[in-house]
């Protein structure tokens, strides 16, 4: 059975269920959905501040409108559209309300071509540089690469959900790959 | 960039992703070993791709693996199952009182469920009759600490519960 297959009798064994409101159902379908839902937001908004609120929001949505979902095949790309909506959403109202923009994540990368030697930082302080590079990328390239490096998704999987074909995903990580290690020349240690 | 750059990059990158066909693999390990410079550039890419993956699951919630195998979940199972046999053995020692210390009215000192001193009594250190080994049993969101009493058979049992905790950004918001 491939996965594609398992995932559909999966989604329609749950799917029903959940729509009568069995909680269990519902419990199982956020336990299942919730790390790449997170993973969109993330990658939408490119700012971990936002995704647990937008991860709840998305969620209370779905409940709501989960008797719109009539074919459970579509799950996966239902859901994306909800978080990615949410997260847009989420992302122009702190705008609006006139938070920081996206312009602060890259602060700290480096100090005009004279990156600081990050092979010398603690665990947590790299970790903090490494996702705030991965926040400095362009969203078309963070999107395959968050739900790759999170998910472990294929290449099919991400072309997927996103409607993009195998090979415009494969350039965009190879490109995220690329931009991340030119960002962190030489801060990775090895 | 240059082209062999390029194609050296996505075959590194097919090949971080699982992707990569046999060929491609070979292809690469090919390349790797009479380049130096490509080996490099590979070693560059595995190190950020693990840590990158690893600080990604931490900061998302994720664990930084991605599931538990079916082995450590039965391990887990029979870990806890043993956990549950030792505290109906020392439920059930021989000599443990059936009453309720409380309903008896005369617990000994030494036990748990002695009543405390009235106010003024001065309180006398008296030394353990025997160690009192602490037996922990720990759990993702409880831990039991057993405590045996100076009376055989008698148990304080402390269970402390790990409060789930989040941070939560507050802003002004005027």
């Amino acid at each position: 059975m491939t996965n594609a297959t398992a995932d559909v009798e999966m989604a329609q064994g749950l799917i029903s269920p959940a729509q009568r409101g069995t909680r269990a159902a519902v419990e199982r379908m956020i336990r299942e959905h919730d790390g790449w839902v997170r993973g969109v937001i993330f990658a939408t908004t490119g700012r971990r501040d936002l995704v647990d609120d937008v991860a709840q929001h998305v969620w209370s949505q779905v409940w709501q409108r989960l008797d719109s979902l009539h074919d459970p095949r579509r799950l996966r790309s239902w859901l994306y559209a909800i978080a990615r909506n949410a997260a847009i959403d989420a992302s122009q109202e702190r705008k609006r309300r006139g938070a920081v923009g996206l312009e602060h994540v890259a602060d700290g990368l480096g100090d005009g071509g004279h990156p600081a030697p990050l092979r010398l930082l603690a665990g947590g302080e790299l970790r903090e540089t490494l996702l705030r590079a991965v926040e400095a990328l362009p969203g078309l390239y963070r999107e395959p690469f968050v739900l790759r490096h999170l998910e472990d998704w294929s290449y099919a999987e991400i072309s997927g959900l996103l409607g993009l074909s195998v090979e415009t995903v494969e350039t965009r990580l190879v490109r995220a790959r690329r931009l991340l290690r030119e960002m962190l020349e030489g801060k990775v240690d090895r | 960039m240059s082209e062999p750059t390029h194609e050296l990059e996505r075959l590194i990158s097919r090949h971080l992703d699982d992707e990569a066909t046999a060929d491609e693999r070979r292809e690469l390990n090919a390349h790797l070993r009479r380049d130096p410079a490509a080996a490099a550039l590979f070693q560059e890419y595995a190190d950020l791709d693990r840590e990158v993956q690893g600080a990604l699951r931490s900061a998302l919630g994720r664990s930084p693996f991605r599931c538990v195998p079916p082995w450590q979940r039965t391990v887990r199972v029979l870990a806890l199952a043993a956990a549950a046999c030792v505290a109906v053995m020392f439920w059930s020692l021989p000599g443990r009182e059936r009453t309720a210390p409380a309903r008896q009215g005369t617990a000994q000192a030494g036990s748990w469920f002695a009543p405390l001193p009235a106010a003024g009594d001065t309180l006398v250190k008296r030394p353990a009759r025997f160690d009192r080994p602490e037996i922990r049993f720990t759990r993702p969101r409880t831990d039991w600490v057993v405590i045996p009493s100076d009376t055989p058979g008698e148990f304080l049992v402390i269970e402390v519960s790990h409060v789930p905790t989040r941070t939560v950004r507050v802003h002004k918001d005027f």
